[in-house]
């Protein structure tokens, strides 16, 4: 159930938010905190209770939806580095999708947005959750996501993840 | 690597949270079909104030500001049943965002298609009008080239 997920929408735009307002209700969400930059975000983080879910822009004036991304993964002072982190996106051409992948994001939802897609992405991000790596500069889902259409890199991305540390002790290597 | 059977924290507390389920019904689903049509019927207006805008910046050859706005009114008109504005702002987006300068005789059609749907309704542009325009733009792009292999451009939004 949905009803004490606790959701975060970040987007300039006031209209995208109502459209994640509008989607996320009908789904039993109690809780939908919004945030209309990635600073305010960070601080909403920081807060108590603090989401368990985020959907996030990316294109936003500084710091955008991966800066943002990069900083929940990575920061010393990360409140949370492993929450989900769910980026809506106008862009869909691969090589952008892969660029999301790259920062950190669970999972990217490319526009324009349907209650179904919005659905199958929490479901993905909350059932069917990549392990987490770190390797090199990296941090965050596993980026060799099976089964999943909107990342159809798996090949490319495999090889480059070859000795990757393992985070947590356990698991197929990175 | 993580253990998948072992959860990390904010994946222990979803789980748990969640009990295993979303929950989320087909009525459930049906009912968010619904916000989002109730939602749709209030866009146009807001719709017409960012052409408007659009309109202004193209006359300013402001490209960064045209791909600024066009990149919001892409995803919104997309996903509130407006296709063709959604089509024609994601073409202007790309030519603003693509070339070197904006070239007005591109981007004045899509201004003017984009209010013509607006104003008389999405029928009034014809799909052949949106592929000659995006066909338009793919031309003067030239071939998309993926940026992490050059500087990547650096866009703000308003």
């Amino acid at each position: 159930m949905l009803d004490r997920v606790d959701v975060l929408v970040v987007d300039d735009s006031a209209m995208m938010r109502a459209i994640m307002r509008e989607v996320l209700r009908p789904f039993g969400v109690r809780r939908i905190v919004e945030a209309d930059n990635a600073d305010q975000a960070w601080e909403i983080l920081k807060q108590t209770p603090a989401p368990d879910l985020v959907f996030i822009d990316w294109i936003m004036p500084d710091p955008d939806g991966l800066a943002f991304i990069n900083k929940v993964r990575k920061a010393p002072d990360s409140p949370n580095p492993y929450i989900p982190l769910i980026v809506v996106t106008g862009h869909t051409e691969v090589w952008r999708v892969e660029q999301a992948r790259d920062a950190g994001a669970s999972s990217v939802l490319c526009k324009p947005v349907a209650p179904k897609k919005v659905l199958e992405h929490i479901n993905r991000v909350i059932f069917e959750p990549q392990p987490f790596v770190r390797g090199g500069d990296y941090f965050g889902p596993d980026r060799r996501r099976r089964e999943m259409p909107e990342w159809p890199f798996e090949e490319r991305r495999a090889s480059k993840q070859k000795g990757a540390e393992v985070e947590g002790g356990e698991g197929e290597p990175a | 690597v993580s253990d998948p059977a072992q959860p990390n924290p904010a994946q222990r507390r979803l789980m748990m949270v969640t009990k295993g389920s979303t929950g989320v019904t087909a009525g459930m689903l049906a009912k968010a079909e619904a916000a989002l049509s109730k939602l749709a019927e209030t866009y146009p207006p807001m719709a017409r104030q960012e052409v408007e805008e659009v309109a202004e910046a193209v006359a300013q050859g402001d490209a960064e500001r045209v791909f600024q706005l066009m990149h919001v009114v892409k995803g919104q008109a997309a996903t509130l049943g407006q296709p063709i504005i959604g089509r024609l702002a994601a073409s202007l987006c790309e030519l603003a965002r693509e070339t070197e300068r904006l070239d007005k005789s591109i981007a004045v059609p899509h201004v003017a298609a984009m209010k013509a749907a607006l104003s008389h309704g999405e029928d009034a542009v014809a799909n052949e009008v949106v592929e000659e325009l995006e066909a338009l733009v793919l031309k003067a792009r030239g071939p998309r080239v993926d940026p992490r292999q050059k500087p990547a451009l650096k866009r703000k939004k308003p």
